[in-house]
């Protein structure tokens, strides 16, 4: 009987993204010479569905909502109402806005850059199909899922970054998915693209904020972002998912490098009712140095879950993975991290870290590191951790005065401090429980 | 300020406190001596308002009110001070942020207006002085890494800037030197008030030679079963605890 319910959940979930398909494919832009590839990627997603927990890398991952909610795309309505005073100030001189799943050029910001290419994607397909064409190497960058099927089926939008060799940029570019819609179930699907050649600096920011007045808007953000990191360039990205409380967020990072090339990911997971948030790097060449940090928080009935793989390739690759996270309430989060040293990865250096701090009896947290080990001659340790808050430090914190809430929020600030410092752009972070506590307090 | 009248405390159905009767007045120093295992440090958790205990029986009034329904921060609040035996370590919080944090939340109770950084910072250096610390250890982790020395004197530093009103110092002399121990009941000293009570809890008489008590308790199964004044701490550290349990169990068989 609920095997049939899946099957037929299944059936009506590809169906729907197929008929949406059907609905929105003459008005999809680069449809001249990137409809063969959307159609695959579409038969590729309409033959699995969205994954079950009968796949290693899903097993705690409930997909439920997503596989029962028809969300539909919205193709040409951008919301005009949103004015850049919505907005943090421009701290840079580069900044790509979209609002709910359109390119906002009003709000934007792109300064010209010799030889680069800082704009949307939709822009890119439409006007400079070329230059993409010559550019753009998915199969290369991306290792594939259900939900990277589902994302270039209907790309469209998102950010390009082609950095040309030698370009330093000195201040971030800042891309913002802003939702600001009430009511409709929304599919936004963002495809960000970042081509960094030789010897090119830059730092990128993903931010996901939804501006929602009731903060309960349904939507479901499918992103994708491919980075592919030349010799000796140097990129860090950094992704801030800050969705509505109903939200489903699922996100992957697809990274690839090359020669003494550093890549640097960090991560921030505040809200949404599903997160999932994926990275996958390839250290191609000797001396490519990749490093992940991420701080996630979940609460209410969240669940947040973060898969990373970081396959060590070539010789003298070296990795540094390090992710805290705070669940609160009943809400769950899985840490699944993967390292794989390849045969000829000689010399290579490892470390993955995961600490967990449980603030609830019915709050729970699956931690997964895996080690794939196919040479000797390497350095590689994992480790992980769950806990919960130190009755003792909490006694003792009471005893000079302090709230069971003000000590918990000097607890939860110790637990993340050393994350914190670790993610240079991320050090004004303000968790909703502090705020949350904060409040209460005053 | 402190009547304790009865008091039968368990923890997991033992039973630990077996009927201790204890006044203090505003001003007095109570030694509360006795073997291991005889209670005293469970007296000192209990008043301070420690979760995992089960009081069964008897009465605990503090200035005029019942201190048991009270939580650990308005105990504190009202003026309750408790010096751990073991201070905890809370890594990632520095000492000048607790410091400050708990002067204010007692401030605040007491209705006074909160410190700013710069007031506060002029205070604690005062107070830093009595117990001879450096200010670099404001800007450590709470008794991260701190010597046994270091953690007690952290705990005197608390006592003497948030001017409690009833001061329980759990063995605040096990694991110190002999110079630290000097340093330790200077700082104590320096604290005597006519308004301030304290309770010394300890195995041995030497922190009572640098802090007179007006009164010994020897606590033992769970009682007090003798209380003088301070001679009774150098009989006890002639004889020993087994001499005063023996005669005690004899005088009641008799």
């Amino acid at each position: 009987m609920l095997k049939n319910k899946i099957k037929s959940d299944i059936n009506a979930i590809t169906t729907h993204y197929c008929q949406e398909y059907q609905r929105v494919e003459k008005q999809l832009i680069g449809q001249n010479f990137l409809s063969p590839l959307r159609l695959e990627a579409l038969k590729q997603f309409s033959a699995h569905g969205f994954p079950n927990k009968k796949q290693a890398d899903w097993k705690y991952s409930s997909l439920t909502t997503l596989s029962q909610t028809p969300y539909a795309l919205n193709i040409s309505i951008p919301d005009n109402t949103l004015s850049s005073t919505h907005l943090d100030p421009l701290r840079s001189d580069y900044r790509l806005v979209f609002v709910n799943g359109c390119f906002s050029a009003h709000l934007s910001n792109m300064a010209l850059l010799a030889g680069c290419k800082i704009t949307n994607l939709a822009t890119m397909l439409e006007h400079y199909s070329d230059q993409f064409n010559a550019t753009w190497k998915p199969d290369e960058t991306i290792d594939e899922n259900s939900f990277t099927h589902l994302n270039t089926a209907f790309m469209q939008e998102g950010a390009y970054i082609y950095l040309a060799a030698n370009t330093h940029l000195h201040t971030p570019i800042e891309i913002l998915f802003i939702n600001t819609d009430e009511t409709s179930r929304r599919f936004i699907p963002l495809r960000t693209i970042v081509i960094a050649e030789e010897n090119s600096k830059a730092t990128i920011i993903e931010k996901y904020i939804d501006m929602s007045a009731e903060n309960n808007a349904d939507y479901f953000t499918n992103t994708v972002t491919e980075c592919r990191l030349a010799g000796h360039s140097h990129i860090q990205h950094y992704k801030r998912i800050n969705e509505s409380k109903l939200a489903q967020h699922v996100g992957k990072l697809c990274v690839t490098q090359q020669k003494n090339s550093q890549f640097s990911a960090y991560s921030l997971a505040l809200n949404g009712a599903l997160i999932r948030s994926d990275v996958s790097v390839k250290l191609l060449a000797s001396d490519a140095y990749c490093q992940l940090k991420g701080l996630y928080y979940a609460s209410g009935q969240q669940q947040v879950d973060h898969c990373t793989q970081i396959d060590h390739v070539s010789p003298h690759t070296r990795s540094e993975e390090f992710y805290k996270g705070i669940i609160d309430d009943r809400a769950r989060a899985t840490f699944n991290g993967k390292v794989i040293v390849r045969e000829q990865a000689i010399k290579s250096k490892a470390q993955q870290l995961n600490k967990n701090l449980l603030l609830s009896p019915l709050a729970e947290v699956n931690s997964k590191p895996q080690l794939e080990i196919f040479t000797d001659d390497i350095q590689c340790t994992h480790g992980a951790s769950i806990g919960q808050l130190d009755n003792e430090a909490l006694f003792y914190l009471r005893t000079r005065g302090l709230t069971v809430a003000a000590a918990t929020d000097l607890l939860v600030k110790a637990f993340i401090q050393d994350i914190i410092e670790q993610m240079p752009l991320f050090n004004d972070v303000a968790l909703p429980i502090l705020i949350k506590k904060t409040h209460e307090n005053f | 300020m402190l009547t304790i009248k009865n008091l039968h405390v368990g923890v997991d159905n033992k039973k630990i406190l077996r009927g201790i009767n204890l006044h203090i007045k505003p001003g007095e120093i109570h030694a509360i001596m006795g073997p291991n295992g005889s209670g005293k440090s469970t007296l000192a958790n209990v008043l301070a308002g420690r979760g995992n205990y089960t009081l069964t029986e008897g009465k605990i009034n503090y200035l005029g009110e019942d201190l048991t329904p009270l939580t650990p921060e308005l105990r504190a609040r009202a003026g309750v001070f408790l010096a751990f035996q073991y201070p905890v370590e809370i890594p990632g919080v520095s000492n000048v942020y607790l410091l400050k944090a708990s002067l204010n939340a007692i401030r605040k109770a007491r209705g006074e207006t909160e410190l700013d950084a710069m007031d506060f910072l002029k205070l604690i250096k005062e107070k830093l002085k009595l117990v001879e610390m450096d200010q670099d250890f404001l800007y450590r982790s709470v008794n991260t890494g701190f010597s046994g020395g270091e953690k007690k004197r952290n705990e005197i530093l608390q006592m003497a800037l948030l001017e409690p009103k009833l001061a329980l110092l759990d063995e605040t002399d096990s694991g110190l030197d002999i110079d630290a121990l000097k340093l330790v009941a200077e700082g104590v000293n320096n604290l005597r008030s006519p308004q301030r009570a304290m309770v010394l809890i300890t195995h041995y008489q030497r922190l009572l030679d640098y802090i007179k008590p007006d009164y010994v308790h020897i606590l033992a199964g769970g009682k007090i079963i003798r209380s003088g004044n301070f001679s009774l701490a150098e009989t006890l550290e002639k004889e020993g605890y087994s001499t005063i349990l023996q005669e005690e169990s004899s005088g009641q068989t008799c």
